[in-house]
């Protein structure tokens, strides 16, 4: 049994696309999909999905990239925003170890554990006067984002994308 | 002798020789790799933050946007724009027909009108010579697109597709294209400026009423995060009415006078009856913004 996957430079390079599309996207459109004040960070979404298939080192270098351009995108809280990102990529690439990365719950899981990780660092760099009105859309905005993690992380997945070339069982 | 690696490489491999399992130590440099990130955001963002001191370009921001987003940015906007006058186009016939007829009438009405204020414009220019006034000049406009429109929740501001190589400066009003007030430039890079919206929280702006009364009355507008800002600081006897035009006053030195700002839709007094406060309606449409004039 082979199975063949994307060279790993073509894996980076569509990674990195993926990035840096979502925040043009986020950057262009994202007000419009915005709800009682809530909205998905669409660079977090991209980088839970890669983040879970990479693991932990490759989402901490995709974390740094996210969060260097949505700073660019927008400069307030510049190094809030790139560390946030960089450990949400970190912790996000050890949700495999504890869930099958075949899983359904995987996206969402994947969502869920980045969008916490990356709103409690900013929270904890910048930290707001207003907690519980904090606490309530970053509930929102978890849920959002997980719901949205599920199609991008399938899709990456169902590419095979992250995943390491598997050998043949009766290889020697 | 089998091997057989599955997943990435970071939940570790497992090899079997002579029946010992032996886990792999991919993630050996995990702690060195996040420090050496973690240094690399610092460093990257005292780069940033002594640009932002020095008030002159930001080498970080510039880097990351001016070669990176921008030309990104301008590509959907292309995009965006192809498929509205092309595609989208296709599926609005009938309404593009009535639309057309609309607009023909409206540019025979603009055009009559145009003409009458240009012979008064001729007639203000010679009764200015008579008494010696010297002649006003409108600032020159320069014509910007928007790349991105509040790119987040927490603040309202937008980019412009001008920057220092335009002359754009921090600081600089930005007007849409009928002219009501948009916001101010926050910062700028080469080819890019971030604009703060008069609807954030954080921005205000010196406004005047004029009252049917025709008194003016000075105030502070503040944004409120939504398509009303608040004037305040009102005198309780002024005699301000939903319906009565808001403009900026001057005041300050930030933006120049008689910009429009909006239309106030309710008046308060407050709890004491000391002042008033009025709620404004925004002339600018701020949530379908696609291009922006700069005040030089």
């Amino acid at each position: 049994m082979r199975s063949r996957t994307f060279p790993p430079a073509f894996q980076y390079t569509v990674v990195c696309l993926l990035i840096i599309f979502a925040v043009v996207v986020e950057g262009r459109y994202g007000y419009k999909i915005e709800r009682n004040n809530v909205r998905p960070d669409l660079c977090v979404v991209v980088l839970a999905a890669v983040s879970g298939l990479f693991g932990s080192r490759k989402g901490a270098l995709f974390g740094l990239l996210g969060g260097l351009l949505s700073a660019a995108l927008f400069p307030f809280n510049f190094g809030t925003q790139v560390v946030s990102r960089t450990v949400g990529g970190l912790v996000t690439g050890n949700v495999p170890a504890v869930i099958d990365s075949d899983s359904p719950l995987m996206g969402p899981l994947c969502g869920i554990v980045c969008t916490g990780t990356v709103e409690i660092a900013s929270v904890l760099m910048a930290p707001t006067h207003h907690l519980h009105a904090w606490a309530l859309h970053v509930a929102a905005e978890v849920v959002y984002n997980s719901l949205l993690t599920l199609p991008v992380y399938s899709i990456l997945h169902a590419c095979r994308i992250g995943r390491m070339r598997e050998l043949s069982l009766f290889s020697r | 002798m089998r091997e057989c690696l599955v997943g990435n490489s970071d939940i570790g491999s497992v090899s079997k020789n002579m029946g010992v399992t032996r886990r792999s130590r991919d993630n050996r440099f995990g702690p060195i790799l996040l420090v050496l990130c973690l240094l690399f955001a610092y460093g990257y963002n005292r780069v940033h933050h002594t640009g932002i001191r020095a008030e002159g370009i930001n080498p970080a921001l510039s880097l990351l946007r001016d070669y990176t987003l921008v030309p990104l940015e301008n590509v959907s906007l292309k995009a965006g724009s192809l498929w509205k006058n092309s595609v989208a186009a296709t599926f609005r016939g009938s309404r593009l027909a009535h639309e057309n007829e609309t607009l023909k009438s409206q540019v025979d009405d603009l055009q009559a009108q145009n003409r009458e204020l240009l012979a008064e414009h001729d007639e203000n220019t010679v009764l200015r010579q008579m008494i010696g006034f010297s002649q006003k000049s409108a600032s020159p406009m320069l014509a910007a697109e928007v790349l991105s429109l509040k790119p987040s929740s927490l603040q309202d501001t937008l980019t412009l597709n001008r920057g220092l190589k335009s002359n754009v400066t921090v600081h600089s009003v930005v007007v849409d294209a009928s002219g009501a007030l948009v916001g101010q430039v926050l910062d700028a890079t080469n080819s890019s400026s971030d604009v703060i919206l008069i609807s954030d929280q954080q921005s205000s702006v010196g406004a005047q009423v004029k009252a049917r009364d025709g008194k003016t009355w000075v105030g502070i507008c503040h944004g409120l995060h939504s398509d009303f800002i608040e004037l305040t600081y009102l005198p309780v006897d002024a005699g301000v009415q939903p319906g009565d035009t808001v403009t900026t006053s001057g005041l300050g030195g930030v933006f120049p006078k008689n910009i429009p700002i909006g239309t106030i839709v309710s008046v308060h007094t407050d709890q004491n009856r000391s002042m008033k406060s009025a709620d404004v309606q925004l002339d600018a449409n701020l949530n379908q913004l696609d291009d922006a004039f700069v005040l030089q």
